[in-house]
């Protein structure tokens, strides 16, 4: 069985009338990169925050597999504007009592180069690689970050997911986002939570099987097809078409696969199918499916 | 802590603000001493001390009650706002720690701006004034007087998420112990008087003030300020809930 580094187990939070977490349970194994994807207010801040003791939980158990202290990074990075970027490290690292080699983060964190300038001189993205760097000063096996390419520019971004993905060897890594295409490039597991609930979890491969029911096909006929005709595919198939000019994009609702019969059907109407393709459903698809169908 | 007493102190000294209210502060109280000094002239058969110190440390103390929430009022407000506190409150230093390293780093400030007014006894020096008890006794009244509105600008500043709103809630509560003087006396009962009175931290200074230190004023002062950083305490913890 594979290890975890920390186990959630039906967390409730309140702030006074509010419902912020509803029975939550989740967990992150050791080694990977798991995503917690939800709209804002969904809760990933307030669960990432009770996993490194800044807030009290109201009820339930949070299990940390982890003897040295947790790496956190808020989603407003914790930053003394005043101090310069070494003093600061140094100053987390001596509070934190830590043993860490701090040339070693700054070269991780690439912030050798701004390491005496001030904080609030930097960019965002420096300002980024100094948050993230102050959570890995405290000498951590588990990382959490709250939404950490928020607010960057593109080239900063990737950057950040760089700087992520090298960290991936030695630490466990949770973190928030609301980018799916983040999420499906950087994460083994993901976490889908939306208002205070959690949607699904697990590997991003189960998370896809188990949430995908249909498929998306795109054709490509050698005329527009009317509205008649689309209105009766529709109704006979149980399907939703969106229409571009001669190309049809195809979502069925059950698990049947309706490739053949739909073929069958623009044939014996005297469309020429030009192309028939399967498109895969992405996590941002399977993410809005998800929230809107509990939202409802 | 002494991280923390570190840091603060360092940041306070590299703030514009500190050395202004050094000048406000050393502006006031050389205008008062000089004011003080002519007009002893005119006060026949009474000291210096009752003519010039007493009234100037008086007036160092109530000074203090403006200057102290201007110093105060971005104890923590500024580092809720950054998020540095969450930092320091999941860190090994541990809350108490935090808050004394704070306490201290105020007073350190405070003392150096005290030890600028060192200058106005030294000139009473050279005119041959030589009662330093008294003096010293000030000093130690001052520093626990003003560790009280020290400690009631931190619990504003803890309570507040404004350092304008933090520094008016400390105003407002260091006018209100003031104001317990008036209370104790107009107050009819005795006891209740008695009881305002020893509630008022500048009855206590008063003592001091006049070379007079008693063990009860210490128990007062040791107890308000062990009492507010009880409070301030609750107050952190309470952003966990």
């Amino acid at each position: 069985m594979e290890e975890k580094a920390i186990r959630v187990e039906n967390v409730h939070k309140s702030y006074s009338s509010t419902v912020a977490l509803d029975g939550i349970s989740f967990e992150v194994s050791k080694g990977s990169i798991h995503g917690f994807l939800g709209p804002n207010g969904a809760g990933k801040s307030t669960t990432m925050k009770i996993i490194t003791n800044e807030l009290t939980l109201c009820s339930g158990e949070i299990f940390v597999n982890s003897e040295r202290p947790i790496g956190f990074l808020p989603e407003i990075p914790p930053l003394y504007k005043h101090m310069v970027v070494e003093e600061f490290l140094l100053f987390v690292k001596n509070i934190f009592e830590s043993q860490v080699d701090l040339s070693g983060i700054l070269s991780k964190c690439g912030i050798d180069n701004v390491k005496g300038r001030l904080i609030g001189n930097l960019s965002k993205g420096y300002q980024q690689r100094v948050g993230i760097a102050q959570a890995l000063i405290v000498d951590p096996e588990i990382i959490i970050l709250d939404e950490p390419t928020v607010g960057l520019d593109p080239h900063a971004i990737k950057e950040i997911r760089e700087l992520i993905l090298s960290l991936k060897n030695d630490h466990t890594i949770l973190f928030s986002t609301h980018q799916l295409y983040e999420a499906s490039n950087l994460c083994d597991e993901v976490t889908i939570i939306n208002n205070g609930k959690i949607l699904k979890t697990g590997k991003i491969e189960d998370v896809k099987r188990d949430l995908v029911t249909g498929e998306i096909f795109l054709i490509e006929l050698d005329t527009k097809l009317s509205d008649k005709d689309c209105k009766e595919c529709e109704q006979e198939f149980n399907i939703e078409i969106i229409r571009n000019e001669k190309e049809l994009r195809i979502t069925s609702k059950g698990n049947e696969d309706l490739r053949g019969k739909i073929n069958r059907f623009l044939l014996d109407r005297d469309y020429i199918v030009s192309s028939l393709k399967i498109e895969e459903m992405d996590l941002e698809q399977i993410f809005e499916q998800v929230t809107s169908e509990k939202n409802v | 802590m002494f991280n923390i007493y570190k840091r603060e102190l360092k940041e306070a000294m590299s703030s514009p603000l500190f050395y202004i209210l050094c000048a406000i502060f050393i502006g006031i109280t050389g205008w008062i001493f000089y004011y003080r000094v002519l007009a002893s002239k005119e006060f026949v058969g009474s000291s210096l001390t009752s003519n010039v110190l007493i009234p100037l440390f008086g007036m160092i103390s109530s000074l203090f009650m403006f200057l102290t929430p201007l110093l105060t009022m971005n104890s923590f407000v500024e580092e809720k706002r950054c998020g540095t506190l969450d930092l320091l409150m999941r860190s090994k230093v541990g809350l108490w720690n935090i808050i004394i390293g704070k306490y201290l780093s105020h007073i350190t400030q405070i003392i150096f701006m005290l030890i600028l007014s060192l200058m106005f006894p030294m000139i009473l020096m050279f005119s041959g004034y030589s009662d330093w008890g008294i003096v010293l006794s000030a000093y130690l009244g001052l520093i626990l007087n003003i560790s009280t509105y020290v400690l009631i600008g931190m619990f504003a500043s803890s309570i507040s998420g404004n350092q304008i709103i933090s520094g008016f809630i400390s105003f407002s509560m260091i006018f209100g112990v003031l104001l317990l003087n008036l209370a104790a006396n107009s107050s009819n009962n005795f006891i209740v008087g008695q009881l305002l009175s020893y509630l008022n931290n500048n009855s206590h200074f008063l003592h001091f003030v006049q070379g007079d230190i008693r063990s009860f004023s210490f128990v007062y002062f040791i107890s308000f300020i062990g009492l507010f950083m009880m409070f301030i305490n609750k107050s952190l913890n309470s952003r966990r809930w």
